[in-house]
């Protein structure tokens, strides 16, 4: 069953599109991992699939509803985290306890263990505006849990989290998602983390997906590093036909396993040496460079 | 739409500036009545007043002196534009089915909460008025006095007034940011002061259709006042309304970016 369904979606702010005519479908159950630069359209896009944001074109289907037509389906199935304030002159129990309110009924059962999984329950009686930016954090993600949401979508929930903090974030989502079916949608700078637990990854760029595939593809895919003599212009390689977009980081040149014979020759042609070649497998941060991806 | 009204009050119940203006409001009649029984010489009042008069008059007094447009000014903003800047607006969006509930349960929690200030000034009147003012030269020692419909329609336009200003700063609201919002709706109310003086459009003018005082009846003319009043209740009702319709029409389609 198709939990999001997006269909050529846009949305532009003043002429400048932020999402270009988006397509994507996420499955039961499955965690998707949403990657991008800074400014790539990843939150234009996690608010659009919230209703938060009115696109200028194309179509939000969330549990086979559409968006416009049936904003309930958000309300009872969809648990948020935006990097927003919650109310700081509130408490940590306060603000679930009146979020539970407006989602219909408070249970106080449901606030405990929500606050107890993410190690809020001793400052539970704390005002917000003395916690830390990774409390604040934790907070975000306890009201998205709040409900028992059967779908996530989390915009860079490990941001502010310590290290113990992402490893429980990580096992949570892998246990929901495994578990209860839950399916989680998530944007994340952390690619080491989007690889482990990550089910399919998307690339965002300036709006346009650039690559969704599965992990066990990405890792599948072989890529070899050439170390060459001397830095070789690039116009040389970019001129040759080649299944994918060669990378020059230094003096490596990161390549498709399937292209290599063809930029060896082309090296060869150009009498640059080769010091060396490093085949290895697949992963999220060659993708994400290969696809002109900012370091971060 | 009950339990997002429910969530605002709370919220609003918890603010420190809603408990300090409440403060204010209520020590302010003590203060004029205790002053007024020391028989301070700086307090010059006009006339002898009733238990009744004396409250309605501090009412007066506070909203001539911009303090209810000020605190609801603030208050309006804070909750819509500053939830929308802050973005703890989403929690509740994502919450709720329909977006105007949001807006609504904002509109009668402030509403509510303008009923609280108005009735706790009135009542801190009363009190100050046997406390202290009861003993004074200026005192009539009655409870209504007469004639006391002038003051009680005083009182009610001044509600509908408030309930206008804080629609008004609603709508505002969901433009700017809130300091912006704070100087266009005070702005708008000075503007509106200055505009009362034009004979063509005074009749126009909110703060004008609330003022007893200006209308130039006799006040002792009870049925044309009476009259007068429901006119003025209703006129100030349908620009409540046409606001709200054009606040709940934008806030319905417009981004909530934070």
């Amino acid at each position: 069953m198709e939990i999001v369904s997006v269909e050529s979606l846009t949305k532009k702010y003043g002429k400048k599109a932020a999402l270009n005519n988006v397509s994507l479908k996420v499955s039961k159950g499955e965690i998707v991992g949403l990657l991008g630069p800074n400014g790539a359209g990843k939150t234009t896009l996690i608010k659009c699939l919230t209703g938060l944001l009115r696109p200028n074109g194309g179509s939000v289907k969330l549990f086979g509803y559409d968006l416009d037509k049936n904003y309930s389906v958000v309300v009872k199935n969809v648990g948020l985290l935006l990097d927003f304030e919650m109310y700081n002159y509130l408490t940590a129990y306060e603000n679930l306890k009146l979020l539970m309110i407006a989602q219909g009924k408070f249970n106080k059962e449901k606030t405990k263990e929500v606050l107890q999984f993410l190690d809020l329950w001793e400052v539970r009686d704390k005002s917000v505006t003395t916690f830390s930016f990774g409390m604040k954090q934790r907070l975000r993600l306890a009201q998205a849990l709040l409900g028992d949401p059967q779908l996530l979508i989390l915009d860079e929930p490990a941001v502010g989290l310590d290290p113990v903090g992402i490893k429980d974030l990580k096992d949570k989502l892998v246990y929901l998602s495994k578990n209860k079916g839950v399916t989680v949608f998530f944007s994340s700078h952390q690619l080491p983390d989007v690889e482990e637990i990550c089910d399919r990854v998307i690339l965002l760029k300036e709006g346009v997906i650039l690559f969704d595939g599965k992990m066990e593809d990405i890792k599948g895919e072989k890529e070899c590093r050439i170390t060459v003599s001397k830095i070789p212009d690039t116009k040389i390689i970019e001129n040759a036909i080649l299944k994918s977009k060669p990378v020059l980081q230094n003096n490596v040149l990161i390549v498709k396993e399937e292209d290599l014979n063809s930029v060896l020759k082309i090296l060869s042609q150009h009498g640059i040496d080769i010091v060396n070649i490093d085949v290895k497998k697949g992963n999220l941060l060659d993708l994400f460079y290969t696809n002109g991806g900012e370091k971060q | 739409m009950r339990r997002f009204y429910a969530v605002e009050l709370y919220k609003l119940s918890r603010r420190k500036d809603v408990l300090w203006s409440l403060i204010i409001g209520v020590l302010v009649p003590l203060l004029m009545a205790f002053l007024a029984y020391r028989g301070n010489k700086s307090l010059q009042m006009g006339g002898s007043f009733s238990a009744f008069e004396y409250s309605i008059t501090m009412f007066g007094f506070l909203k001539m002196l911009f303090f209810f447009y000020i605190v609801f000014i603030v208050f309006t903003s804070s909750i819509v534009s500053g939830e929308i800047e802050e973005g703890s607006l989403s929690f509740l969006i994502i919450r709720s089915e329909r977006r105007e509930k949001i807006i609504l349960a904002k509109f009668f929690a402030l509403l509510t909460l303008l009923i609280v200030f108005v009735v706790l000034v009135f009542l801190s009147g009363i009190g100050s008025y046997y406390a202290f003012f009861n003993s004074t030269k200026y005192a009539t020692h009655e409870f209504l006095g007469e004639p006391y419909l002038p003051f009680l329609y005083a009182l009610i336009l001044s509600t509908f007034e408030l309930a206008f200003v804080i629609a008004f700063t609603m709508l505002i609201s969901l433009f700017f940011n809130r300091y912006v919002t704070l100087l266009l709706s005070m702005g708008s109310i000075i503007l509106m002061k200055v505009f009362e003086n034009i004979e063509k459009i005074k009749r126009f003018i909110p703060t004008y259709i609330s003022d007893v005082d200006k209308w130039g009846i006799t006040i002792t003319a009870n049925k044309e006042l009476s009259t007068k009043a429901l006119q003025s209740a209703i006129f100030l009702s349908i620009y409540i309304i046409i606001i709200l319709i054009i606040t709940l029409h934008y806030f319905l389609s417009m981004d909530i970016k934070g």
